[in-house]
């Protein structure tokens, strides 16, 4: 595959998809530096993955499984330590939109952030209405271990959200 | 607050970014990636490779010119077997890579796999390539007769090597190795 057309398909995929790495960004990563070596992260590999993409499965799902297995393999590896001085005079990557998130957003994520690399992976495919057989494909388990799980997770979420609203933050 | 509740808050941010992205600078970057993709793995066998036919060659040379030299001949003979080794190694790596599947169970056993082949290869190196090196090494400095200097700096050499290479699978790899598996327990329980 030629450069030039990697580079069409790399920036049409980013346009239409760039919504669910954000997403991942935020429940995986918590400081700005943090998200931005993330997102270099994960197009580095969304760049890397387009000659081997055979169409086998909807891009979203493609990029989706990218991001999320880069992110929990990220999230194992210690981080390094950043430089500040560096920080500043790099060029940013991203930059967050000054919009105000929703404040029962801005608190899902944050639960979203406390679970596990794999419930976070769970809940955020969850969240973006996957089935459990899509589920199932793109973490490697059967569908009634997704089923468990997701479960749980609803439990778990909705005991959370209920302390939330009793407490009125 | 109910899930189908959560999940309609979700649905809201579908047209609202979150970031916005410097494309310029990510397209410089990917490609400075790009380049930099396998370069630490690739860097470590090769260059290793590389040290290992260099003093093989040396010490073949070395052997010719003394005419005598058994030690030399030996010692270039497992030089260029652990050259031939890390061949191995890295063709079997290589076709490792493609075996495994693209979910996240098949990404988490692939970096296990890399793991443990990083912990076999600094196993072996303990065994199999310091232990001859050594052996040689010090059978000629004794057939030869070396001066204290020698011996200290020699020996400080590979007492520093053993530390370092034990120090590295213990606190790098093992602490990785384990925090995957764990991971994996996860996924599966």
């Amino acid at each position: 595959m030629k450069e030039s057309e990697q580079q069409k398909i790399f920036s049409s995929w980013l346009a239409d998809h760039k919504g669910l790495i954000f997403k991942v960004l935020r429940a995986y990563a918590s400081t700005p530096e943090d998200r931005e070596d993330l997102f270099q992260e994960i197009a580095a590999q969304v760049w890397r993955s387009i000659p081997n993409f055979r169409r086998e499965s909807a891009v979203t799902t493609w990029i989706y499984r990218i991001s999320l297995n880069i992110a929990i393999s990220w999230s194992t590896k210690e981080k390094r330590k950043v430089n500040p001085q560096s920080i500043d005079t790099v060029e940013h990557l991203i930059s967050e939109n000054d919009t105000p998130l929703d404040e029962r957003l801005a608190w899902l994520y944050e639960e979203i952030k406390k679970m596990n690399e794999v419930d976070r992976s769970l809940t955020l495919l969850l969240l973006d209405g996957f089935s459990y057989k899509e589920m199932a494909e793109m973490i490697g388990i059967s569908e009634s271990n997704i089923g468990v799980k997701i479960h749980r997770i609803k439990r778990e979420l909705t005991k959370r959200s209920a302390k939330y609203q009793n407490h009125g933050v | 607050m109910e899930f189908e509740e959560m999940q309609k808050i979700w649905d809201k941010q579908r047209n609202e970014m979150l970031f916005v992205i410097n494309e310029e600078a990510l397209h410089n970057r990917v490609k400075a990636k790009k380049r930099q993709a396998n370069r630490i793995v690739n860097a470590t066998e090769i260059g290793l490779m590389f040290v290992n036919t260099i003093t093989a060659t040396i010490l073949l040379v070395d052997a010719i010119i003394d005419k005598e030299g058994f030690w030399d001949y030996g010692g270039a003979f497992a030089m260029m077997l652990t050259v031939l080794y890390l061949l191995f190694i890295r063709r079997k790596r290589k076709i490792a890579a493609n075996k495994f599947d693209r979910s996240m169970l098949g990404e988490l056993d692939h970096a296990i796999s890399n793991t443990n082949s990083i912990l076999q290869l600094v196993s072996t190196m303990i065994w199999w390539y310091f232990t001859p090196i050594a052996i040689f090494t010090i059978s000629k400095m004794l057939i030869k007769g070396a001066s204290v200097e020698s011996w200290l700096l020699i020996s400080g050499a590979f007492v520093l090597a053993y530390f370092l290479v034990n120090w590295e699978r213990n606190y790098c790899h093992i602490p990785r190795k384990r925090y995957l598996e764990a991971l994996k327990q996860k996924l599966m329980e």
